[in-house]
């Protein structure tokens, strides 16, 4: 679920002429996204540190109305954050998991056009927001690489698929 | 040309012939009328459900409200008559140029739910003096200007109409719309907390909004916005010499984050007794006029205080507005720009800030040619030169030894080949800073 972690605002140490200062804000979402607002120009009356607690309680209403459409979308199955997908591994296969995507760069055993299908999995996965639910076909491969090398079993595949798909 | 009446108070033969045998409702009159410029007169009490659709236009003609009692006068509905319904519905169907004066549309219920005002792909809709109150309380419900469905090239102009609305959240869906003088009703709640003016539904890419003399002041109190996230939608918005509310943060945070997403242009607006302002918006960054900060011996005692984004660069800049100069030479000039920074005394360099100069120097041509101070594609940055001096600037921070840095952006000397304008705007490459400058080329 989105939400509003930070919130600031900047002021003009100058007044306008008709009074009031501009005034800038900067929000930062869960996952490190700014939203910015304005410069808006703050009358003198008016509270910059209310406004922006206000915006950002807005914010979070319309990120919560988005979640609960895409929710609706997708037929109750919100996405997964990574964490929440890491939890799904279990930390065996999580360490693993690490381990493998740290060294395979070096690993005699993989072929170059492997690492570069690994290289670009691994990428896509870093630059992802979240796992969508069911998964895609391209975690499913992730999955199954895993389970040729060892590091995870078919059942543990069925159970984090079958969890993927619940609402 | 004929004329139809319409007046659901009629209890006649309901042929639409005369105010006695008028229809009962819009629908058939509209209908009826078949030829273009034909004329249907609604009576300014008549009432009526609006169905989902309230009427189909079959040619080109007026719907005018008037009182009957008083020799058909125009006489705008307001709260005397109108449509009502709690479910969303379309007003006018049909591709045709509609002028539609006087009539009240209301909105009810707690679901969300939309008034729908555009047209059909290939309608054309004059409003006037309408009233359309939006009074349902779903955070979400809204009026739609523009068009009536994606993909459609359509057209509604809104003049001298007031709005209500019902929730704080609600706000007006755009296309391609105009609207000319009117304003907000201050009874109903105050939208536009997130955003007056969306253009995230119905028109494809290219919707174009200008709002001329408009009051806006009855906006959310506490965060008023006036473009929310356009997230998939391009557009330009335009208003000039509307009255606007305090606090009013011109365009929310685009989900585009480049010059595609759209751009919003304020001139002349104010929430109270200040004249000749500007503002101009894209998710690359911003310009607004400063008349705190200004070249002293500039005009109108402002500058424009550029603030860009973290969405621009070097290589893909923020550009303001083009501006002007009427050139009456045709002997070598160096146009030049006075730039200031506040708040520390480094210069900015050619890589940060630069402008562009459109002049025609081709003879017996309209072309002009593009000259600019940008740092060479590859080069090396260079310090802009310096500037007219801090005690040229009103309002810069003077604590400090010093805080501030004068200087200018100029091209390289320029022979005008004709007499007449010189373009020139300021070009700023890097993200997150701010920039005040003098709008005004000089030579």
């Amino acid at each position: 679920m989105t939400v509003i972690v930070e919130s600031t605002y900047t002021q003009d140490a100058h007044e306008q002429v008709g009074g009031g200062r501009y005034t800038y804000e900067r929000h930062i979402d869960n996952l490190g996204r700014p939203l910015t607002f304005g410069p808006y120009l703050c009358a003198d009356s008016m509270n910059p540190e209310s406004i922006m607690q206000a915006r950002a309680v807005r914010l979070n209403a319309e990120f919560a109305a988005r979640d609960a459409e895409a929710s609706e979308a997708a037929q109750g199955r919100i996405p997964w954050s990574k964490l929440e997908f890491r939890d799904q591994l279990g930390s065996a296969t999580e360490e693993a998991m690490d381990y493998f995507f740290a060294t395979f760069e070096v690993n005699p055993n993989l072929t170059e056009a492997q690492k570069a299908k690994v290289r670009t999995g691994w990428n896509r996965y870093k630059e992802a927001h979240y796992i969508e639910r069911p998964l895609r076909p391209e975690v499913l491969s992730l999955l199954g690489l895993f389970k040729l090398l060892g590091m995870i079993t078919q059942a543990k595949i069925d159970e984090i698929q079958a969890a993927s798909e619940l609402a | 040309m004929a004329t139809y009446y319409v007046n659901s108070g009629a209890a006649g033969a309901n042929t639409g012939g005369s105010w006695t045998d008028a229809f009962l409702t819009l629908t058939q009159g509209v209908a009826a009328a078949t030829a273009n410029n034909d004329v249907v007169k609604v009576h300014y009490t008549h009432t009526e459900t609006a169905a989902s659709t309230i009427a189909t236009a079959v040619a080109n003609i007026a719907i005018i409200a008037v009182n009957k009692d008083s020799s058909d006068a125009l006489t705008p509905m307001g709260a005397s008559g109108g449509f009502t319904s709690a479910a969303s519905y379309t007003i006018l169907a049909g591709a045709f140029r509609v002028r539609i004066y006087g009539l009240t549309f209301e909105l009810t219920g707690s679901a969300v739910r939309f008034i729908q005002g555009g047209g059909a792909d290939g309608a054309h809709l004059n409003y006037e003096s309408c009233l359309f109150s939006c009074v349902n309380t779903a955070s979400t419900s809204g009026i739609t200007l523009g068009a009536a469905a994606v993909d459609s090239q359509s057209y509604a102009e809104y003049r001298s109409c007031t709005f209500k609305f019902g929730h704080a959240d609600q706000r007006f869906f755009c296309g391609r719309n105009a609207i000319i003088g009117g304003g907000i009703d201050a009874a109903g709640t105050a939208p536009g907390s997130q955003g007056l003016f969306s253009f995230a539904r119905n028109d494809p890419g290219g919707a174009h909004l200008t709002v001329n003399g408009f009051d806006l002041s009855h906006l959310n109190v506490t965060t008023p916005t006036l473009i929310a996230d356009s997230t998939t939608q391009t557009f330009l918005a335009r208003l000039v010499q509307c009255k606007i509310p305090s606090g009013l943060v011109y365009l929310a945070t685009q989900t585009a984050t480049n010059a595609g997403a759209g751009e919003v242009w304020l001139m002349d607006c104010a929430s109270g007794d200040t004249h000749g302002l500007f503002v101009y918006a894209n998710p690359m960054g911003s310009v607004v006029s400063d008349t705190g900060i200004y070249l002293t011996a500039g005009a109108a005692a402002q500058s424009w205080k550029i603030v860009t984004t973290a969405n621009c660069s070097y290589y893909t800049p923020f550009e303001t507005p083009w501006f002007g100069y009427y050139n009456t030479v045709t002997t070598a000039i160096t146009p030049y720009v006075e730039i200031l920074r506040d708040g520390s005394a480094t210069a900015y360099q050619d890589d940060e800030v630069w402008i562009d100069v459109l002049a025609k120097v081709t003879a017996s041509s309209t072309q002009s040619s593009l000259a600019t101070d940008r740092m060479t594609l590859l080069g090396t940055p260079a310090n802009q030169a310096a500037g007219a001096g801090l005690g040229s600037w009103t309002g810069e921070t003077t604590t400090g030894a010093p805080d501030a840095w004068s200087g200018k952006c100029a091209v390289a000397s320029l022979t005008p080949a004709e007499v007449g304008h010189i373009q020139a705007r300021i070009v700023v490459g890097e993200p997150s800073i701010t920039v005040y400058a003098d709008p005004q080329i000089r030579t």
